[in-house]
């Protein structure tokens, strides 16, 4: 006969299942994202909030005048604000469509047993390191038009260099090819990270069944690769939609207002000391990356292939 | 759990403490040493300059002490920030340009200092611009420094050429000097606020023109830019360039290599501001002497007049209108600085042009330059300050650039100006917009 040792209430297994169902068990997680959600609320939340309430007053730091929606229109009708949406868009089309176009091809570089690929890896992923001003700098210096490397080498093949960063229309895809040179080297890091994924099964069958490199890559590495490039198209049309600090570094909007994108516009309304429009014009921005971005990542990832 | 011993000693600590703050309530009387901060722009010369001022004035009040605070030159902006956030030092520089005034909120949170004795000896054309109608709000720490067109005396010897007073015979002389082999016109768009000189310096013009233009403009755009002398200057910076009339690399040069060149003798004519001299004097001081000034030109023969940037000037903080001690201290330190011994000491550091102050003379020996500035502004006292109309300096600097490099018309930028004016005043909520 066995005795069965009586616990009062219970065995202590029932005794958790009781704190259980009384659900002092379930909120136990939670409190540990409390600290974590306090800096969220502190430093993001409330910022966003009361930006969204200047962005419907006039303020010169000293007075607040509630105007409503009246900056909306004024940042619509801005004269500025048309070329630099237009100058927006080349901006972060050009870079990201680039990124997710050669992106892969790095990432496949980097996957390789080519010669020196590790020393390959680290100079792609270097310009991320530097500060993008220190980049800006170093790119204004070599492009100058006269005395710049770029111009004197093309000279040295016959060729005259056209004003990289002075001629107006040319200044804006000058601005997206920095970029992107500055960018590449994270886009090809997360498809590479996306190709190492992709079980070798793959292409081990596709080998024996007579496929070439380019095939291969064409319909195993690419269809596959749709996660990593969900996650560049999102992170590099963020990027490009909020991009600031090259642009000021290197040609503050100019010449003129020929490279103006939407940040450095908002930026000029900060230093003429209109701070009501030029939080309304942050808010703006934020709407209009959410507006991008969120429906494209929904797309992409209902897309995403099962494993 | 603390030792008696220690304990003993906390509570000596405790009570030494509290006897000396007791002690600092029954404080001497206001007579007694004072002590006021003073913030400045963190560039090598106002630094120099104003521990030269406090170093000068201490000498005299040894019982008043100065602690210099500096910021961020190129963020002028957290100038009006501190002062709204509360933070701002007793008193401190900031430049005085029209309308700066309103930035720095006014009468509510700048001391009035038109009652003061010293504050006669300042024009009242400087008083205006440093007013919001209600008081005069800043001295000037800086002497005046008129934008004009500087030249090379040797370059214009060699053209037998004379500072111009016209258009027309501005262009003469830079056809003759471009045929001599001269750069004609130094442009430096790398320094971007270069680009307003000569369009800003044709203000004097055109309030000679026409006195009310200013405020026929900012009555709901009664006047406009094209209709005045502006437009002739707007139209002279086009044909510059149309002509062939600048040096190669206008779009990415910068003040240096202006100085450079007109130091060197390659180009007759930079415009530039007041500050040239020093800054020449600093980089290429055997050409000092070769070089002289003229105002920007106009259409008018008669008269050459002068637009001036009236540069820095020194407000004092309404936040300390209740410590007696303190504003006295304040008061005497700016009655200092616009006295002729302040006037000198800003004459070693940093002399762009005649003082304002009519009590204050030049050094006996200036450079020719600056001699030239004194020839044109003749008796008068008065100063034509540089204005910029409603937009600021960050949206009328890349409209003007688009001027001078040729992306934009004369009749373009004229009412891309008033268009930016318009905008401006809606957003400051003017009436007749």
């Amino acid at each position: 006969m066995t005795h069965k040792v009586a616990f009062a209430g219970g065995t202590p297994v029932d005794a958790l299942r009781r704190r259980k169902a009384r659900g002092s068990g379930r909120m136990y997680p939670w409190w540990f994202l409390v600290p974590g959600g306090i800096v969220y609320l502190a430093l993001f939340i409330v910022p966003t909030i009361s930006s969204v309430f200047f962005g419907f007053t006039r303020w010169d730091l000293f007075d607040i005048e509630w105007v409503g929606f009246d900056n909306y229109p004024s940042l619509v009708l801005n004269p500025r604000s048309a070329p630099a949406f237009v100058n927006t868009a080349i901006f972060t089309l050009g870079s990201a469509g680039i990124k997710v176009v050669l992106g892969p091809l790095l990432g496949a570089l980097f996957a390789s047993s080519v010669f020196g690929r590790n020393y390959l890896r680290i100079i792609m992923f270097t310009p991320l390191i530097v500060t993008t001003i220190g980049i800006g700098f170093a790119w204004k210096a070599l492009l100058n038009p006269t005395d710049g490397i770029v111009n004197r080498a093309l000279a040295v093949v016959g060729i005259d260099g056209p004003g990289w960063l002075t001629d107006p229309h040319l200044v804006i895809y000058t601005l997206t090819a920095i970029d992107v040179w500055r960018g590449i080297g994270i886009a090809g890091l997360i498809y590479l990270a996306g190709i190492v994924a992709i079980p070798r099964e793959y292409f081990e069958a596709a080998r024996v069944d007579g496929a070439s490199w380019w095939q291969s890559f064409r319909h195993i590495t690419l269809p596959l690769l749709l996660p990593a490039t969900t996650t560049v198209v999102v992170l590099t049309l963020i990027h490009g939609l909020r991009q600031f600090e090259l642009v000021w570094a290197i040609t503050q909007g100019g010449p003129g207002f020929a490279s103006d994108v939407i940040s450095s516009v908002v930026y000029k309304f900060y230093q003429s000391g209109f701070y009501g429009l030029a939080t309304a014009g942050n808010v703006v921005i934020l709407a209009i990356v959410a507006i991008v971005v969120l429906p494209i990542f929904f797309l992409l990832t209902r897309k995403e292939p099962e494993r | 759990m603390p030792t008696r011993r220690s304990h003993a000693l906390a509570v000596a600590v405790a009570v030494t403490g509290v006897a000396v703050s007791l002690s600092g309530c029954s404080a001497p009387a206001p007579e007694g040493p004072v002590t006021i901060s003073f913030l400045i722009p963190g560039d090598e010369t106002s630094v120099a300059l104003a521990e030269a001022q406090v170093a000068a004035f201490e000498d005299v009040e040894p019982d008043i002490t100065i602690d210099i605070e500096t910021f961020d030159i190129n963020d002028l902006a957290s100038v009006p920030t501190r002062l709204a956030t509360g933070e701002m030092e007793d008193i401190f520089i900031f430049n005085a340009s029209v309308g700066n005034v309103d930035k720095l909120n006014g009468g509510d949170s700048l001391i009035d200092l038109s009652g003061e004795e010293f504050y006669s000896a300042i024009p009242e054309s400087y008083a205006e611009a440093v007013s919001d109608g209600e008081g005069y709000y800043a001295v000037p720490t800086a002497s005046t420094s008129p934008f004009g067109i500087f030249y090379n005396k040797r370059v214009f010897d060699d053209l037998g050429a004379e500072p111009p007073s016209t258009w027309e015979e501005f262009f003469e002389i830079a056809a003759d000097a471009k045929d001599a082999g001269y750069i004609p016109l130094v442009q430096t768009l790398g320094t971007t606020f270069t680009s307003q000189i000569i369009t800003v310096g044709s203000f004097a013009s055109v309030l000679q023109d026409d006195p009310t233009w200013l405020e026929r403009f900012e009555d709901g755009g009664a006047a406009s830019y094209a209709e005045s002398a502006f437009g002739a200057s707007l139209a002279a910076q086009q044909r510059l360039l149309e002509e062939g009339l600048l040096n190669e690399d206008f779009a990415t040069a910068v003040n240096t290599d202006g100085f450079a060149y007109l130091a060197n003798g390659e180009a007759a004519m930079y415009p530039y501001l007041g500050s040239l001299v020093p800054g020449l004097a600093a980089s290429f001081p055997d050409a000092v002497d070769d070089i002289g000034y003229f105002p920007v030109p106009d259409d008018d023969p008669s008269a050459d007049p002068v637009t001036v940037n009236l540069g820095y000037a020194i407000y004092a903080n309404k936040a300390i209108e209740g410590d007696a001690a303190k504003v006295g201290a304040v008061m005497k330190f700016l009655a200092f600085v616009v006295s002729q011994e302040g006037c000198d000491i800003i004459a070693a550091y940093r002399l762009t042009g005649p003082f304002f102050q009519d009590g204050c003379e030049l050094p006996a020996d200036v450079a020719p330059a600056l001699q030239d500035e004194v020839s044109y502004f003749g008796d008068d006292t008065s100063v034509t300050p540089g204005a910029y109309t409603l937009a600021g300096p960050e949206n009328q600097i890349p409209i003007l650039v688009e001027l001078i490099s040729g992306f934009a018309t004369a009749e373009q930028t004229a009412q891309k100006l008033d268009d930016d004016a318009r905008a401006a005043a809606q957003q400051l909520g003017l009436s007749g917009w």
